[in-house]
């Protein structure tokens, strides 16, 4: 079998100064060096590389990384070379420099958990193995043993069945997780309320439909029925709406009215009808009449007489006697006065319309004076006069001596004054005499108008002026309308009393009509009595009987039945009113039982399904537990059958005095977890306690050491090779010579290659004797390692062959 | 049948393929006397004697098992030599004494382990390491679930197979199952 290392190399690495190279490449690889020589820095040299990490050395500092390079170097470099046909790499170089890895590591992640788990024991992780595997250190989901434990079955899948069920032990997970749960949960929670609402309505409108029913019991009572099964709804509602009492109400109403009507009558009739009131009303009839007869002969005579004369002037004046006589005089002296008024307005026109001739006449006079004068004065002046003194004045300029330039004559042979002056004063007089010409031109137009505007205006008012006889017509008219008027305003009196004596006359007329007519129906009043005697179902009045008693018994009757029949009417209104209730309340109480049998039938529905679902539940619950159960028997099986057994083997080889052997005891757990407990057995049988207190020092850590073995033994070898690091601290010679023995056993029947570092040199020499090549192909690589007075370090190996013993040849 | 203990050891010795030599053990022209002599297989170069202390003297068989050292040490022979020590121990100085040229391996047959079991034990070093078979224990784990979980309905244990696709698929085919069980709430969301 070939070995998986081949050789590494080390510079500058933890306690190594320079560099070491040393071969690997045989089954067994025994290190030796005194303390700090650099055996442990070799180991995790190779870790590191291997596995890009030192575990070891992480448990008692985080921050080893910075510690890798040796002091005073710079980097540290760590090569490693392997068997190529197992892994797929044959070598790597790991270069560390300021705490930072360059390079990759050799194996692949599962390989590297392995190896450093199960092929390297660290001096450090010995101390303190037993700890860790008892899962003192760590209470996280995956202890070392429980790792162990699944690395070696690989119970995958009922870890997997285990944890997907997970949420199924417990409510509020699954109540979280699944939100239908939750919701079902809460809906029939929900219906639960809903339900006891609904009863206790339900109640309530048992309630109310019973109140409802004895109500319309009540209204039947009171219109004469009886409440029983044998009504049906809309019997009852036949008899509520029966119109028959409304009917007969209506009638009676009406007899009611005419009863009333028949009082009423009947009290005005006996009012009008009392004493002597006939006989006053014909007596008052006769005065009136011939109080108006001797009225007419003397002032309506008087009136119509005045009234004769008046139409001669006023022919559409009224008829006193058709209107009467105050408000036809009224009419006929405002007509007057208004005559009256027009003849003296014509005449006062005249007389002014006479006066305003004189003065125009005077006016006249005097305008013709003036423009006689004004044309005197308009004949005084040269008419010219204007022009002249503008042709005169162009000559001006041209008068240079006195010469005169019109006729050349020398002017002051005829004047002292000079030519030019002359002429001047000339033009002067000339201009002013135009100037007034033009003044009495426009007095004289001005008169002109003055005069033809006199002599029109005479012309008018000569035409309007009245004729003389026309004036004197008017003159006499307006004579007699003052004496008409005095006439009528003495008739005033007299009239308006005739006035009062007709409308009297008149009213004692219709008076006494009226009284006539009232008391022919007094005398056939009581021929109306039978209609009321068949409606109302009573007895004829006897003729003594009184009409007022009559009309009481009719009164008290016809109100009685009134009463009754209300009473019904009202009564049926109610029953409708009640029915309608009892419909409703019953319409209610069904739709509630309608709502409870919908929510009843929701919760049977959604409490079989909870159940249901609860049933799956706690079957999954019951699966797990299943699983578990599983899990654990199998873990404690390869406890039992497996570990515990190799555990024990291997220690008894290492200690075989010693008369207790480690165990794991895995107590009986419901949840099945892999929680294991150190315990020591007797080797014949029976329990003792636990290592720590049992075994002495030196079998403790042969304990730990056979348990490395045992867990690295148990699993699929991935990686054959075993790295230990001085495994014997204080074992005695016993044991290291059972070691010895033990570790061949690993090397040469388990095929493991072993590289054991060692500091004690009696061990190193037994051992080198022990592990010597003992069949052809078999080799023994001893290193020494040791450091110069510098402190470098130095490393001197022995490859040692197989040579055939010849010893025992002979026997 | 009863068996004294060096009988047993040789029997155990010969039933794992040591050798026995027949005595007297002769190296170098030298000859040593033993109860019996065994050598390891060609595999190794184990050299076993067992002495029997109700017979032998304890200072005449240090003697002999120094003897026997030293004349491998003169012919640089590399056989690490065992001595099988049968009977009462030796006193505590011939025992370190003989220890510190051999691999002592005294059977303590006075104890309460019967003969067979203290045989083994104390040659267990020499004895081959049989390691028990771990993953015969685990052999089909889901085949115990199933055959357990019989009772159970047919539609959970319709997870059981699910468990091979990993926690989550068994997650939700337990999801799956649970809420097949609520119907109504499920077709209320679906409106």
């Amino acid at each position: 079998m070939s070995a998986l290392l081949k050789s590494i190399s080390v510079t500058d690495f933890r306690s190594i100064r320079g560099t070491l190279s040393i071969p690997l490449d045989a089954p067994v690889i025994l290190v030796h060096g005194q303390n700090g020589t650099g055996k442990t820095s070799l180991l995790s040299a190779l870790e590191l590389a291997l596995t890009g990490k030192v575990p070891s050395l992480y448990r008692s500092d985080e921050d080893y990384l910075d510690h890798l390079v040796h002091k005073e170097a710079v980097d540290a470099h760590v090569r490693v070379t392997v068997d190529p046909s197992i892994l797929a790499r044959a070598d790597c170089s790991i270069r560390v420099h300021r705490a930072q890895l360059i390079g990759d590591a050799l194996l692949p992640a599962p390989l590297s958990a392995f190896f450093n788990e199960r092929c390297y024991l660290a001096q450090s992780t010995m101390n303190r193995l037993l700890e860790i595997y008892e899962g003192k250190e760590s209470r996280s989901a995956d202890s070392a043993l429980t790792k162990f434990v699944k690395d070696l079955l690989g119970l995958d899948q009922l870890d997997a069945l285990v944890n997907g069920l997970f949420e199924a032990g417990d409510q509020r997970r699954l109540k979280s997780a699944l939100a239908p749960y939750k919701l079902t949960l809460d809906r029939l929670a929900e219906l639960k309320l809903q339900i006891n609402r609904l009863n206790s309505e339900i109640k309530i409108a048992d309630a109310d439909t019973t109140t409802a029913e004895q109500r319309v019991a009540g209204e039947l009572t009171r219109l004469g029925y009886q409440f029983n099964q044998d009504l049906t709804l809309s019997g009852m509602q036949d008899i509520a709406v029966d119109p028959s009492d409304e009917v007969a109400l209506q009638q009676t109403a009406l007899l009611r009215r005419n009863v009333g009507a028949a009082l009423e009558q009947w009290s005005s009739l006996q009012t009008i009808l009392t004493g002597s009131a006939l006989s006053d009303a014909e007596f008052t009839g006769t005065e009136t009449a011939n109080l108006l007869a001797a009225w007419r002969q003397k002032e309506g005579a008087e009136i119509n007489r005045v009234f004769v004369a008046l139409r001669n002037t006023f022919s559409d004046l009224p008829d006193p006697e058709l209107v009467g006589p105050a408000k036809a005089m009224n009419e006929a002296s405002q007509a007057v006065v208004k005559e009256l008024r027009r003849c003296e307005d014509l005449l006062n026109r005249d007389v002014n319309t006479s006066k305003t001739l004189s003065d125009l006449d005077e006016r006249l006079g005097v305008t013709r004076a003036r423009l006689l004068s004004l044309e005197q004065q308009i004949a005084g002046h040269f008419e010219g006069g204007g022009q002249l003194a503008q042709s005169l004045s162009a000559l001006l300029p041209h008068i240079k001596s006195e010469e005169c330039p019109v006729c050349g004559r020398d002017y002051s042979e005829i004047s002292d004054q000079s030519l030019q002056s002359h002429l001047s004063q000339t033009i002067a007089s000339l201009v002013e005499s135009s100037g007034r010409l033009q003044a009495f031109v426009r007095e004289r137009t001005e008169a002109i108008r003055l005069q033809s505007q006199a002599e029109r205006e005479k012309a008018e008012l000569g035409g309007s002026q009245l004729d003389v006889d026309v004036r004197n017509s008017l003159s006499r008219r307006k004579a007699d309308l003052d004496e008409l008027q005095t006439t009528l305003s003495n008739l005033v009196v007299p009239g308006v009393e005739g006035e009062r004596l007709i409308l009297a006359a008149s009213n004692a007329a219709k008076h006494l009509a009226d009284v006539r007519n009232r008391s022919s129906q007094a005398a056939t009043f009581r021929h109306g009595f039978s209609e009321f005697e068949v409606a109302l179902g009573l007895h004829a009045a006897q003729e003594n009987e009184s009409t007022d008693l009559v009309l009481a018994r009719f009164k008290a009757t016809v109100e009685d039945r009134e009463k009754y029949l209300t009473d019904r009417v009202t009564a049926r209104s109610s029953l409708n009113r009640s029915l309608k209730d009892m419909t409703l309340q019953k319409a209610r109480r069904e739709r509630l039982k309608g709502e409870l049998s919908v929510a009843e039938g929701l919760r049977v529905r959604l409490s079989d399904e909870i159940s249901d679902f609860e049933t799956k539940m706690l079957q999954a619950r019951e699966l797990t537990k299943i699983a578990r159960l599983v899990r654990s028997e199998i873990v404690r099986k390869v406890f039992n059958d497996s570990l515990n057994i190799l555990w024990r083997e291997l220690f008894i080889r290492l200690a075989p005095s010693e008369s207790f052997v480690p165990a794991f005891v895995l107590p009986e757990k419901e949840s099945g977890e892999v929680e294991a407990e150190l315990e020591t057995h007797y080797r014949s049988g029976g329990r003792g306690g636990n290592p720590r207190a049992m075994l002495s020092a030196g079998n403790l850590n042969t304990a730990a050491l056979t348990l490395f073995l045992a867990l690295h033994l148990s699993v699929d070898p991935k990686l054959r090779c075993l790295i230990v690091d001085d495994p014997v601290q204080s074992m005695d010679e016993v044991h290291i010579a059972q070691l010895a023995a033990l570790l061949r056993v690993l090397s040469r029947q388990h095929d493991r290659q072993m590289v054991i570092a060692v500091h004690e040199k009696q061990l190193f020499d037994y051992l080198s004797l022990e592990l010597f090549p003992a069949f052809e192909g078999d080799r023994l690589i001893t290193v020494e390692l040791s450091k110069n007075a510098e402190g470098e370090s130095f490393a001197q190996h022995q490859i040692i062959t197989y040579k055939r013993d010849t010893a025992l040849d002979a026997a | 049948m009863s068996t004294t203990t060096t009988e047993r050891i040789v029997q155990t010795l010969e039933s794992v393929g040591y050798k026995r030599v027949p005595p007297p053990l002769a190296i170098a022209g030298l000859t040593f006397d033993f109860q019996a002599v065994f050598l390891g297989d060609e595999r190794s170069l184990d050299l076993i004697l067992v002495a029997d202390m109700a017979f032998d003297d304890q200072r005449q068989l240090l003697r002999n098992v120094e003897g026997v050292a030293r004349t491998l040490d003169v012919i640089r022979s590399k056989r690490p030599i065992t001595l099988v020590l049968a009977g009462p121990k030796p006193s505590g100085d011939v025992l370190e004494a003989m220890s510190r040229v051999c691999r002592v391996l005294p059977i303590n047959s006075a104890k309460t382990e019967d003969i067979g079991s203290a045989v083994r034990n104390s040659l267990a070093v020499l004895l081959p390491l049989e390691i028990p078979n771990a993953s015969a224990a685990t052999a089909e784990p889901m085949k115990h679930v199933e055959e357990r979980s019989s009772e159970l309905d047919a539609d959970v244990r319709e997870v059981i197979p699910v468990a091979q696709h990993g926690a989550n698929a068994v997650q939700r085919a337990l999801h799956k199952l649970l809420l097949q069980q609520l119907p109504t709430i499920a077709k209320e969301n679906e409106r």
